[in-house]
């Protein structure tokens, strides 16, 4: 099986993570920092480790790491967080349905957007985005790389733009943590959205939300937090107002495991992925029947083919049956395949992974060329 | 050894007191408080009471939110 589907989730993960999760489900299954007992005490100590090691990768404090389930948990708190009623936001047209929908949602509450357009540059994204912005625009939300067709958007300049404005500047990274060299306080970037499962190699179920500086923001769960019980009220102290219930232990714990191993190849990671990306785009020079998007100037190692006369879907379905696993479809995206104009078909997706070989592209491509021949499509 | 709990106000800066008095080589230990706290219960970083003050103005200088809060323990 070739699994070609990272920037859903990343597969397969490193031996240290799914030894961290198995040692942490064996040894501990206290609730961390509840009890008073030494297990309790124990678990409290790896999900710090985690938020410690979060916070250096990020350049932030630990105590502004707020765990979450996935990137979607981070960005629903970042937006339903910070934003009120009057509020303006603006965001790109690549954005996922995690950033679309919960502004959707607010929008009977007052909450308004502008979608930026991202054209076929930089300059023109930075310039679309400084022409969105309102008197009452209170955040510029973007994603730093389109999970569609891998685009990297400027975001160093868009924080810039942010701070001249005394606007907020949010990040959506599921498609860069781990791979690109995202630092807060370096960058401006005042709440950053990660999710655990895929560049950090972590196991699903863990992502963060990171803060730049300490922010008030709105709970949006309230419950137990582990200290000032006898209070009716939710502590407002970071990171504990944003954390109720209990944490996912033995998911932290692989997500710390996944981070230290991102962090310490994510160069070379990067490059060997870059490297596939490349191949990939040379090798398609010689099949005709899929146009690569190619809009942008920088790209993840994550890239988009739309099909010329049948939906991507079927594509994809055949490639699962050849044992190659990449996606078709929408993506979770409906901003970025409006964008595209990509509504009818869809898009195959292949993202690659630190596993991934140049073997596995010489497949997909072959597998591309069948499916054409087999559908008398070549 | 008699020690010197000092109130903090969540495990998190708990673990983060222990990490900042490790620095300076100040021993501290999380623990859950003993006593009840103002609003119920808590965590406390345990130090040797004879290095609590200088481990009090570290916390205090390292951005360690403290309660005010002390108690000992012998």
């Amino acid at each position: 099986m070739i699994y070609l589907d990272n920037a859903a989730s990343s597969h397969p993960k490193p031996p240290e993570v799914i030894r961290a999760v198995e040692r942490q489900l064996r040894r501990n299954g206290a609730n961390p920092g509840r009890s008073g007992h030494r297990l309790s005490a124990e678990g409290a100590r790896v999900i710090y480790d985690a938020r410690r090691i979060l916070a250096d990768g990020f350049g932030t404090d630990s105590e502004l790491v707020i765990f979450t389930s996935n990137t979607t948990d981070a960005i629903n708190r970042a937006l339903k967080g910070v934003l009120n009623a009057g509020d303006h936001v603006v965001i790109s047209d690549l954005e996922h349905n995690s950033v679309l929908r919960p502004l959707k949602a607010m929008e009977p509450l007052g909450v308004t957007f502008s979608v930026a357009q991202t054209k076929s540059n930089d300059e023109e994204a930075l310039h679309s985005f400084q022409e969105a912005i309102r008197p009452n625009t209170r955040l510029i939300f973007c994603t730093h790389a389109s999970n569609v067709t891998g685009r990297i958007l400027p975001i160093r300049q868009i924080a810039d733009l942010c701070r001249e404005r005394g606007i907020l500047f949010g990040v959506d990274g599921a498609q860069t943590a781990g791979l690109e060299d995202i630092d807060l306080k370096r960058d401006g970037i005042d709440l950053l959205c990660i999710p655990g499962h895929k560049s950090l190699l972590g196991p699903q179920g863990t992502g963060a939300l990171l803060l730049g500086s300490p922010l008030e923001l709105t709970t949006m769960t309230q419950g137990g937090t582990g200290t000032e019980s006898l209070s009716e009220y939710q502590p407002s102290l970071l990171p504990d107002a944003h954390e109720s219930g209990t944490m996912n232990t033995p998911g932290i714990a692989g997500l710390a495991a996944g981070t230290r191993f991102a962090m310490e190849h994510r160069d070379a990671i990067r490059s060997h992925e870059a490297e596939l990306r490349a191949m990939f785009c040379e090798e398609l020079k010689s099949v005709s029947g899929f146009r690569l998007v190619t809009v942008g100037e920088s790209f993840v190692p994550t890239l988009s083919l739309i099909p010329e006369s049948v939906h991507s879907e079927a594509v994809t379905q055949y490639l699962d049956r050849c044992g190659i696993c990449t996606r078709g479809g929408y993506h979770c995206s409906a901003l970025a395949h409006r964008t595209l104009k990509t509504e009818e078909c869809g898009t195959v997706r292949i993202s690659f992974g630190y596993r991934n070989t140049e073997e596995d592209v010489e497949e997909c491509i072959k597998y591309l060329k069948k499916y054409l021949n087999n559908s008398g499509r070549a | 050894m008699r020690k010197r709990c000092i109130a903090v106000r969540s495990v998190t800066y708990a673990q983060k007191a222990v990490e900042v008095l490790q620095k300076y080589d100040i021993h501290g230990t999380v623990q859950r408080n003993s006593v009840r706290s103002a609003d119920g219960c808590g965590w406390c970083v345990a130090v040797p009471f004879t290095q609590s003050e200088t481990a009090y103005g570290l916390l205090l200088r390292n951005g360690v939110k403290v309660t005010g809060e002390f108690y000992d323990l012998s």
